[in-house]
């Protein structure tokens, strides 16, 4: 009932199709562990059981607050500088993902392994199924679309809203008819949600770091030494994703 | 063109052209001012255009071009969403089948099938529906070619694994509906569908399920064990139950059965500890606790109270445990009762090096205990809103324990036998505990100040009934009886212990950069008892006035603290520092005419610092440095100006000039791991001074009769040292560990009035290889030594060497016919060339076994223990001024064989695991 209340209240309010093309959008990317080390090929139904009995029901897990400052032709996806709450700093992993959707570029910094590299080629193109299902997010209608992860071979789905007229979107995931607002890595893994857009009359300056350093790598490089190595946990039946990015 | 129902071009509406084939997006477009759209180099084939614009059902229309011309689409027209809502808001009315579109709905719940039917059963009573012979499932004709469970695929493709595994019971609806095309899925098309997809909706209670296992064993030696648990769970309720019995001394319970047991309650806060210099707001999971199966133990600490120190055990365990998390609210609530038995026989010797003899123990004891114990433990927690939480939590717990000593003690000086002592003491105890804690957390809006309260309170009472009888022999030159002294006592005692605990923390965060933290702690506690000894003469009972006595001791403690640290980035500095405050008093009776009595009253004052680094100065890498001083009252017990001759050959007296004693400790941890070659480094170093340290000062007459009396002394020193490498000599196959541990420990002692220093140091390397070549052998390689050197300053001939050394070897393969075996050898190597000591535990269990029913459910087992049939548990040591080592009887070989039955069937496995 919910829903359909909100999506009668975005159907009679997005009267005018306006200029929603510079802005910030404030993303919550959640990992659910149980749901990850449940899926992992070693892990038996006992052992899938016990981890959600003794830790299912925790519910400290807020996730980490990410922004994507975007303007006409470019984006950026940071993680959000929050104040630490628990009195203690962790290192944090590098994470820049700049998408230049004129020029069909990227420039990203990414933590892998302990070490720090830097992407910046060309866009690949991302193949995206159109699916039929639609869901609100931070008050947008969203369009469902699917493409499968290069990595892993599971599923992402993306969530878009063509009310937003830049063709962006978190993770940098991009290349849809409207902003990408929410993402799914393999049914429940990771969930990756706006919650709240701020939108710009004026272009927005993009806080792109003045350094960005790390070792030069391909695409399909970096991709190769990720796979090398989730095979090689698992078949070593350690859970790869306490090591690596998902 | 794109037109709304009101002839109205419609712009900017978002255009999609897909592949027909799977929907791929090939290019998207908007529509222009007069809802015209169109699309350049488009690649022939089968399209798809779509056609979505806000409000309005999208639409989805085929467009081919085969030969490179222009298609024209011509006038498409939408349809607002709003007339359309409300036939979907339209809710029909409660029916056993449902109808809509190409789905039909089953509402399980009317349909009746006896108790423990499986889904087949039910579907057999749908209308509509059949079910073949073979398990195969047909709807109005077309066969169910998938079954989806809450619309996941269950069990790969075969759809009889549903239809036939799952209980009828736990289904609330079925709906069968065409199974779709990937295209139909897309377009949302109709076509003639060829056969059927079902999905079984479950009911809410029935989302998870339960599992449990039971294993039972027959022995030879009259050997036999029987261990089982049960536990089922849904999203909301978990229910466990678990029990133990058993005469091998091996409950055998895991770390596994330890979580399936407690569940959700397994880890636990320890939101009622006493606040400190920690960050956070002092909140670490906390585990286990307590005395080993004394009054004050944990659950978690009897539930793991599985050591084998030999002898002959008889253990029975078991308990009940129910967790309801919902929302904000979590219940946990466990109950354990244990009992063990055990009766074991052991022969020691030990010799103490004094300036100018050496005496010599021997000792020959039969130990025959038994005890039990009810505990519970009830916590509820809530979540009042986003920024306040509170949690209350007691403890019950009643435990009876009777304990019988009897044996001789042979005492010898220089060779010459002086003492001979036989005794024979019986005590039972009962007792009880309370304990309720009360805890508050809050948070701000503010982000990072927070603050937190507990109280607790805590009561015990523990009631003692003995008997002590002992024959002592004091021999003179010539081994001629000089003197004896018989004892034949009643010991009847009941101590109380009360406390109340207040603990509270504030954390105010200065700036983004800077926190400030300060904690209070106060704890009280109040300890009374009242002992009366009897002794026994010619049957009469007359009361002893050195022993019998009533005391009343009180214990008060205050902190108060604060701490500023700096937490950026990584790096974490903290410094603070806590004033803290002892006031000590005791009351002393003696009961007899002698008018023994005594009274304690002290204050003490005490500043103590603390600092810490913590940071990551590389990826995966973490540095801890700290130094903490630690004050430590000392006991009333050892304030109190009285004589304790309960034993009469160690004979203690108190001291009330005592003062604290301080520890100052230095500690540094670093550790790295390198995730690409799984390598893994770690140190950790600390270093401990010890100022006005609690030692004793002994005097030791010619009847070998020990003085004791505590004194504070100040300069004992410790180093502890661990390193660890974690090496992949081949990738997921073989890793090697190599550990090194290594102890200085300075102490002292007087002797005689002589200052005796001790120093000792030990070197532990160790070896671990894993082989895990392939799925179905390994084999785990391990090699340890504990090497320690004791010097003595006295008696310098005395310095020796121990040297305990283990090698073990575990194979674990897979066989011909599905039969494991299970092999597990180690040699355990104590020396100690002072003792003219090489004694060698060989320790061989073997077992085979074989899985058999539907899904692994079932096993049986042959195992062999202690095939070399050593049947002794070993120990030695060395300190202070002295080194002992000592022998138990333990049950020996025996061969036993074993059944399992497990619900969830058992993972063929023959690897360990490891979570790294």
């Amino acid at each position: 009932m919910r829903y359909l209340i909100s999506l009668l209240i975005i159907i009679f309010c997005t009267a005018v199709y306006g200029q929603k093309r510079n802005g910030i959008i404030e993303y919550n990317r959640k990992s659910d562990w149980i749901n990850i080390m449940s899926k992992l090929p070693f892990m038996t139904k006992e052992e899938i059981d016990r981890n959600r009995l003794t830790w299912g029901n925790r519910e400290d897990n807020k996730g980490e607050n990410y922004q994507l400052y975007f303007n006409e032709g470019k984006s950026i996806y940071i993680q959000k500088e929050e104040e630490n709450e628990y009195g203690y700093s962790w290192r944090k992993d590098e994470y820049v993902i700049i998408r230049d959707y004129d020029e069909k570029t990227c420039h990203d910094q990414v933590d892998l392994l302990g070490k720090t590299y830097i992407i910046q080629e060309e866009l690949p193109r991302i193949k995206w199924k159109i699916l039929n299902e639609i869901k609100e997010i931070a008050g947008f209608l969203c369009m469902k679309a699917e493409t499968i992860d290069p990595v892993k071979g599971t599923k992402i789905h993306a969530w878009f809203s063509d009310e937003i007229n830049v063709y962006g979107g978190p993770e940098g995931y991009y290349g849809l008819p409207g902003m990408i607002l929410g993402l799914v890595f393999n049914e429940d893994d990771v969930i990756i949600e706006a919650t709240k857009v701020t939108f710009n009359d004026e272009p927005i300056e993009l806080p792109i770091p003045s350094k960005m350093k790390g070792k030069q790598i391909a695409r399909t490089e970096f991709e190769g030494k990720m796979k090398k190595f989730i095979d090689e946990s698992i078949e070593g039946r350690k859970n790869p994703f306490w090591q690596i990015r998902y | 063109m794109v037109f709304d129902t009101l002839n109205d071009p419609l712009v900017a509406a978002t255009v999609l052209l897909l592949e027909k084939s799977d929907s791929t997006m090939i290019e998207f477009s908007r529509t222009d001012l007069d809802g015209s759209f169109n699309f350049k180099k488009v690649p022939n084939g089968d399209h798809l255009i779509k056609i979505t614009y806000l409000g309005f059902i999208p639409i989805t229309i085929n467009a081919s071009s085969t030969d490179g011309s222009n298609v024209d689409l011509g006038r498409l027209e939408m349809v607002e969403i709003a007339s359309e809502l409300m036939e979907v808001v339209i809710r029909a009315a409660k029916a056993p089948m449902k109808i809509r579109g190409d789905t039909i709905e089953y509402d399980a719940t009317t349909f009746k099938v006896p108790a423990g039917s499986s889904v087949e059963d039910l579907l057999k009573r749908l209308p509509g529906m059949e079910v073949d012979q073979d398990g195969g499932v047909l709807s109005e004709g077309k066969e169910v070619s998938k079954v989806t469970v809450d619309g996941k695929i269950f069990f790969g493709s075969d759809p009889k694994a549903a239809t036939k595994n799952l209980p009828a019971e736990g289904i609330s609806k079925i709906q069968v509906f065409d199974t779709k095309t990937e295209e139909d899925q897309i377009t949302g098309g109709t076509g003639e569908a060829q056969t059927k997809t079902m999905n079984l909706e479950l009911k809410d209670d029935f989302k998870n399920g339960g599992f449990g296992k039971v294993v039972g064993g027959l022995g030879t030696e009259t050997r036999a064990e029987l261990k089982g648990n049960y536990n089922k769970f849904n999203e909301k309720i978990q229910f466990s139950i678990i029990g133990v019995g058993n005469n091998t001394g091996r409950n055998g319970l895991s770390w596994d059965d330890y979580q399936d047991f407690m569940g959700s309650n397994s880890f636990n806060f320890d939101d009622g500890g006493d606040y400190g210099f920690g960050g956070g707001g002092g909140r670490m999971i906390k585990f286990g606790g307590g005395d080993d199966g004394g009054i004050e133990s944990s659950i978690q600490s009897v539930f793991f109270n599985d050591r084998n120190n030999g002898g002959f055990p008889e253990n029975y365990n078991g308990g009940l445990n129910f967790n309801y998390d919902h929302n904000k609210n979590k219940f946990n609530s466990v109950y354990y009762y244990n009992q063990a038995g055990l009766e074991r026989e052991t022969v020691s010797e030990s010799q103490n090096f004094y300036d100018d003899f050496v005496s010599e123990t021997k000792r020959n004891f039969v130990n025959d205990d038994l005890s039990a114990g009810h505990r519970g433990e009830f916590t509820f927690e809530k979540e009042i809103d986003s920024l306040n939480t509170i949690k209350i939590s007691t403890n019950i717990a009643a435990i009876g324990t009777s304990n019988q000593s009897r044996g001789n003690t042979i005492l010898s000086r220089n060779g010459a036998l002086t003492t001979e002592s036989r005794y024979n003491n019986l005590v039972n105890s009962n007792g009880y505990l309370l304990n309720g804690q009360f805890l508050y957390r809050r948070k701000f809006v503010k982000k990072g100040r927070q603050m937190g309260m507990n109280v607790s309170y805590l009561n015990t009472s523990l009631k003692d009934d003995g008997n002590q009888s002992s024959t002592n022999n004091f021999y003179g030159e010539g081994e001629i009886i000089e003197g004896v002294s018989l004892i034949d006592q009643i010991n009847n005692s009941l101590a109380n212990k009360n406390q109340f605990k207040a603990n509270a923390i504030f954390v105010e965060p200065l700036n983004k950069k800077f926190f400030f933290q300060t904690f209070f702690n106060h704890s009280t506690r109040i300890e009374t008892g009242d002992r009366d000894v009897f002794d026994i003469n010619q049957e009469v009972e007359v009361i002893n006035g050195f022993l019998s006595r009533t005391y009343e001791n009180q214990i008060m403690l205050n902190r108060l603290g604060a701490v500023l640290r700096y937490s950026q980035k990584g790096v974490n500095i903290s410094a603070g520092s806590a004033f803290q405050q002892f006031n000590l008093s005791g009351l002393y009776n003696g009961k007899g005419n002698e008018g023994i009595n005594g009274i304690v009253d002290r204050k003490y004052v005490k500043w103590i610092p603390n600092a810490s680094i913590n940071v990551a100065p590389m990826k995966n890498s973490y540095l801890a440095l700290s130094y903490n001083v630690d004050a430590q009252e000392p006991s009333i017990r050892n304030l109190q100006p009285i004589v304790d001759n309960r034993n009469p050959l160690y004979i203690s007296e108190g001291n009330p000039d005592l003062v604290p004693s301080i520890s100052h400790g230095l500690s540094l941890y670093f550790s790295v791991n390198k995730p690409a070659t799984s390598l893994r480094f770690s140190i950790n170093g600390n270093y401990n001074y010890n100022v006005d340290q609690i030692i004793t000062n002994q005097t030791v007459d010619e009847n070998l009769i020990t003085y004791s009396k505590p004194i504070n002394y100040t300069g004992g020193e410790q180093v502890f040292l661990y390193t660890n490498v974690s090496l992949p000599l081949l990738k997921n196959k073989i890793t090697a560990r190599i550990a090194m541990s290594s102890n200085f420990n300075k102490s002292f002692a007087f002797v005689n009035t002589i200052l005796n220093e001790t120093n000792s140091i030990g070197y532990r390397p160790s070896v671990r290889i894993n082989i895990t070549p392939n799925e179905n052998f390994s084999l785990y390689v391990n090699a340890g030594f504990n090497i320690i050197n004791t010097t003595y300053n006295i008696s310098t001939s005395q310095n020796q060497q121990t040297n305990n050394n283990s090698y073990s070897v575990e194979f674990n393969a897979k066989t011909f016919m599905g039969l494991y075996v299970n092999s597990n050898f180690s040699y355990n190597q104590f020396i100690n060339d002072r003792f003219d000591l090489n004694q060698s535990v060989p320790l061989l269990n073997v077992s085979l076994y074989k899985r058999f029913l539907k899904g692994d459910k079932a096993e049986a087992r042959i195992s062999m223990y202690d095939g070399l049939n050593q049947n002794i548990n070993f120990s030695q040591y060395a300190s202070g001024n002295g080194i002992n080592k000592s022998e138990t009887y333990a049950i020996g070989r025996y061969i036993m064989f074993s059944l399992t039955y497990n619900i969830r069937g058992m993972k063929s496995d023959v690897r360990k695991d490891s979570w790294w």
